[in-house]
């Protein structure tokens, strides 16, 4: 006989009258635990997102939200190709680098794939010349164009968001187009009855553009007889025209069309991220409340239920101290098990739904094993010190049917 | 080194062969007159004057606005320009709409063009009499146009010669750049005198000393980037080593992009 | 070996002040049975309480081997039980969720005794009281009478020397009282001091002296049969 069998014994004897204060703890941290993953991958999956991303400006159709700026340019809405002539041929500085997007989904292989039509520079750069002998006197170095052509400038794509150049019959493949569909360059693909030939595999992002097809905008608009429209324009703009009022200016240009930076966007993430961890913490203070109430009131009736068994165990020689460690230990298993349950409940959760709710890929994360067990045992005892006090003082004098 | 020098070489054949579409045509090869448009472009050019091309769609508040403007403003420039007015849904117009992508810009739309073929100036939707003069341009300012609009590096050479010496004036840098293979397909030398008033607004915009001793060489690349600007005698290593900096940093200061201004991690 | 002096006991119950021990006096000595009688409310429980260490008394002092107990605080009172004092119940208070072995574990475990010590013990004290066999069963697999067994061998766990009965046989019926007084005298035997209150006058007769008990106070003293028996 050690403390743990007494405790352990006991546990197991009354498990049913434990249940509803173990799922409270358990769902609490599972819930919390789920959250936290989630938000923490997806603050990740953004930050990569960001990072990969090489536009700091987007022009999108006035109706696109900012919750998902990656998949801004997926939400069917579309605006005229026009912007991008108009935004090409206005005298604002710092607005060469500019790359027209409009996406549809697609079907290779029984498996769907998001098929994005770019507009190569060599499109659209004659027309930003049209600006007449005003480019001349536009700051030097606000997005010269001649470094945004590398040498194997295709692949650059996945980072500089502007290709040089693109026939009708050339496909770039995502990395993960490629492997799933075992293509490679120079092979053939057939996309909506129409043939082309895989220019480039583009390098791994870890962003949605793995799973894109790229070609040309006026195959893909032809291909899904939108017209001459697409879905957003990135625009690589000047920091420094940015903080004299590039987007103010955009916006008078463009004024059906929504025009929002970046740091916009990711404040947008931020925010969404932001509630997130408002909604772990109010879960949090739920549990603390909800949970420690439920475990103090079970832990209260536990000790008056047992108070004939206390009495006894007094009588037989116990202390008040072991009588406080009995119930301490209990509330320390109670929490360790939910806490731990809770983990990986939530750990579970968060993989199997992170992908369906936040798009990302989530992993299990040990570091929130050790805080998910912490809190929830230090609930636990904080809960239960009181009956436990109660417990060690209580008269022994109980045990007997008459005083 | 030699991967970079590999790489330009390929920067200028990219330039070369998609700047063909933009060129002007051979004239052997010009469609046509079908297209009223593309015969006023013809007539002009050999008239050595000016075009204004109005591309419009349907008439609306917006066309007649700018119609308004155009017409009467056309009789000030008297002999200098000429007009004409594009419907770009009528199929003859065909060739001009597809030649300027119009179909894909805002319409009403005026282009105007130099003598030589360049765009000098685009008015999409609308327009006012001041604006209009500003697309009459120097010869120098046209010819770096024309070149910039041709997806082609512009190699601007201001020096004290009268044009039709240039040939043998021209510095050896500049003329060993525009000799090598790599870059002479997508490269134009163009000379201008600083002393000649009409290019003072052109040196002026490339913040060039009309006044400076000796030759300034201005490198330029599309759509009007200043890519290196050398004060006296240049070397073609001088100018590749421009042509490289500009093409492995898009922005000065890199202040382009995430990183610059776009959230710090 | 145990001592009164003067005890008297006070308690309110619904506002009322109600007197439980009266300036109760008794001398017990090392080695005696004495059983404790009276009718219901006579203050029977409340003496074999403050004998046990586990009711103070509200005026006089209860000695053990000559040491107050009340002098101790509540901890000290809990070792002094641990080391000397038996207690066997009514209800026998088995820990429900326990089984028999392990039931009589208990005190051997709150005495610091390791594990496997104190298996072989409770083993040892079970197969004395004839449950040899019923070493894994919970109390509610055993009949009252075993369970009082269970109850007679936890309480001997220890080895004490003073055992404290609170009506040990008011829940059994006549034979399976008998053996427990049985063993209860058996135990006296061992040396091993013994009070008993009971309600029933054939148990009582069984030690060595009866104390009657009436409103708090000790009212009338006589030998009982096995002293009787003896002389």
């Amino acid at each position: 006989m050690k403390l743990q069998t007494l405790v352990l014994r006991e546990i197991f004897e009354r498990k049913s009258q434990l249940l509803t204060s173990f799922l409270a703890i358990l769902l609490g941290i599972t819930v919390i635990v789920s959250i936290k993953n989630i938000t923490y991958y997806s603050e990740k999956a953004v930050a990569r997102e960001m990072d990969s991303l090489g536009a700091n400006v987007l022009v999108l159709p006035k109706s696109a939200t900012l919750q998902d700026y990656y998949a801004a340019d997926m939400q069917g809405e579309t605006i005229p190709e026009e912007y991008v002539t108009q935004l090409a041929m206005s005298d604002l500085a710092g607005l060469d680098n500019l790359s027209p997007k409009l996406s549809v989904p697609v079907e290779l292989q029984g498996k769907t794939f998001t098929l994005t039509g770019i507009l190569p520079k060599s499109e659209f750069q004659a027309k930003a010349a049209w600006s007449g002998a005003g480019i001349f006197s536009r700051p030097i170095g606000c997005g010269a164009s001649v470094g945004m052509m590398g040498s194997d400038d295709k692949k650059t794509l996945a980072r500089k968001r502007v290709i040089e150049t693109l026939e009708d019959n050339e496909v770039l493949l995502g990395a993960d187009v490629a492997a799933k569909l075992g293509l490679k360059e120079a092979d053939r693909l057939e996309v909506l009855g129409r043939p082309f030939q895989v220019t480039a595999v583009l390098p791994q992002t870890g962003t949605v553009d793995d799973s894109r097809v790229f070609a040309h905008l006026h195959v893909v608009q032809d291909l899904s007889n939108q017209g001459p429209v697409i879905n957003a324009i990135e625009v690589i703009g000047c920091c420094q025209e940015i903080s004299k009022g590039l987007v103010e200016k955009i916006n008078r240009l463009l004024p059906d069309a929504k025009v929002v930076t970046i740091t916009q966007i990711a404040d947008a993430q931020i925010k969404i991220n932001r509630m997130m961890s408002n909604l772990s913490l109010m879960f949090l203070v739920i549990i603390v409340f909800v949970g420690g109430a439920s475990i103090a009131n079970y832990m209260y009736a536990n000790v008056f239920e047992r108070r004939r068994e206390i009495g006894t165990l007094m009588a037989l020689g116990a202390g008040s101290g072991l009588v406080l460690r009995i119930f301490l230990l209990k509330a320390l298993i109670l929490g360790a098990a939910g806490g731990g349950g809770g983990y990986v409940l939530g750990t579970v959760l968060a993989v199997v739904l992170g992908p369906k709710l936040a798009g990302v890929l989530v992993l299990p994360m040990p570091v929130l094993a050790l805080p998910a067990v912490g809190i929830s045992v230090a609930l636990a005892l904080a809960a239960s010190y009181f009956p436990a006090r109660r417990a060690a003082r209580l008269d022994p004098c109980a045990t007997f049917q008459e005083v | 080194m030699t991967r970079t020098l590999l790489s330009l070489g390929m920067v200028a054949a990219a330039l070369s062969a998609t700047g063909a579409a933009f060129a002007q045509s051979p004239p052997g090869l010009r469609p046509a007159a079908a297209s009223k448009g593309m015969a006023a472009i013809e007539h002009a050019a050999a008239g050595g004057k000016y075009l204004f091309v109005f591309f419009w769609r349907e008439q609306n508040p917006q066309t007649d606005a700018m119609w308004n403007v155009l017409q009467p403003a056309m009789g000030k420039f008297g002999a200098a320009a000429e007009l004409v007015a594009v419907h770009v849904t009528d199929p003859a117009e065909k060739p001009i709409v597809t030649r300027f992508g119009v179909d894909r810009s805002p319409v009403p739309l005026v282009l105007a063009l130099a003598p030589n073929g360049a765009i000098t100036k685009a008015f999409p939707l609308k327009l006012d009499e001041k604006q209009l003069s500003q697309a009459f341009v120097s010869r120098g300012t046209a010819e770096c146009l024309r070149a910039l609009q041709a997806r082609k590096l512009v190699l601007l050479c201001v020096q004290s010669r009268s044009a039709y010496v240039r040939q043998v004036s021209i510095q050896p840098g500049v003329a060993d750049f525009a000799a090598d293979a790599r870059f002479a397909p997508a490269t134009e030398i163009v000379s201008v005198d600083p002393a000649d008033p009409a290019e003072a607004s052109l040196l002026r915009d490339l913040q060039v000393d009309p006044g400076a001793v000796g030759p300034t060489t201005v490198l330029l690349a599309p759509p009007g980037s200043v890519v290196g600007k050398f004060v006296g005698a240049v070397s073609k290593e001088q100018l590749v080593a421009a042509l490289q900096a500009a093409q492995s940093n898009p922005c000065a200061g890199g202040k382009c992009g995430p990183g610059g201004c776009g959230p710090k991690r | 070996m145990l001592r009164m002096e003067n005890v008297s006991k006070t308690y309110r119950h619904r506002g009322r002040s109600v007197t439980a021990l009266d300036g109760a006096n008794a001398e017990i000595a090392r080695g005696d049975f004495v059983s404790i009688v009276g009718p219901s409310g006579s203050g029977k429980s409340t003496l074999l309480l403050m004998l046990g260490g586990m009711l103070s008394p509200s005026a006089g002092r209860v000695l053990l081997e000559g040491q107050s107990i009340y002098d101790l605080d509540a901890n000290g009172r809990a070792r002094l039980r641990r080391r000397k004092i038996g207690f066997v119940f009514q209800t026998f208070n088995l820990v429900p969720y326990l089984s028999a072995l392990e039931n009589v574990q208990v005190p051997l475990f709150l005495a610091g005794m390791d594990e496997m010590a104190q298996k072989d013990r409770a083993a040892a004290l079970l197969d004395r009281v004839g449950l040899g066999d019923r070493l894994d069963h919970k109390p509610s697999e055993l009949s009252v009478g075993q369970q009082q067994r269970v109850a007679l061998a936890r309480m001997l766990a220890n080895d004490p020397a003073v055992i404290l009965a609170d009506e040990p046989t008011g829940n059994l019926d006549p034979e399976t009282s008998r053996q427990v007084i049985d063993f209860l005298v058996d135990v006296n035997a061992e040396g091993r001091t013994v009070v008993m209150v009971t309600h029933d006058p054939r148990a009582a007769e069984r030690a060595k002296r009866v104390l009657r008990l009436d409103r708090g106070s000790i009212v009338s003293e006589r030998p009982g049969r096995q002293a009787r028996g003896a002389a």
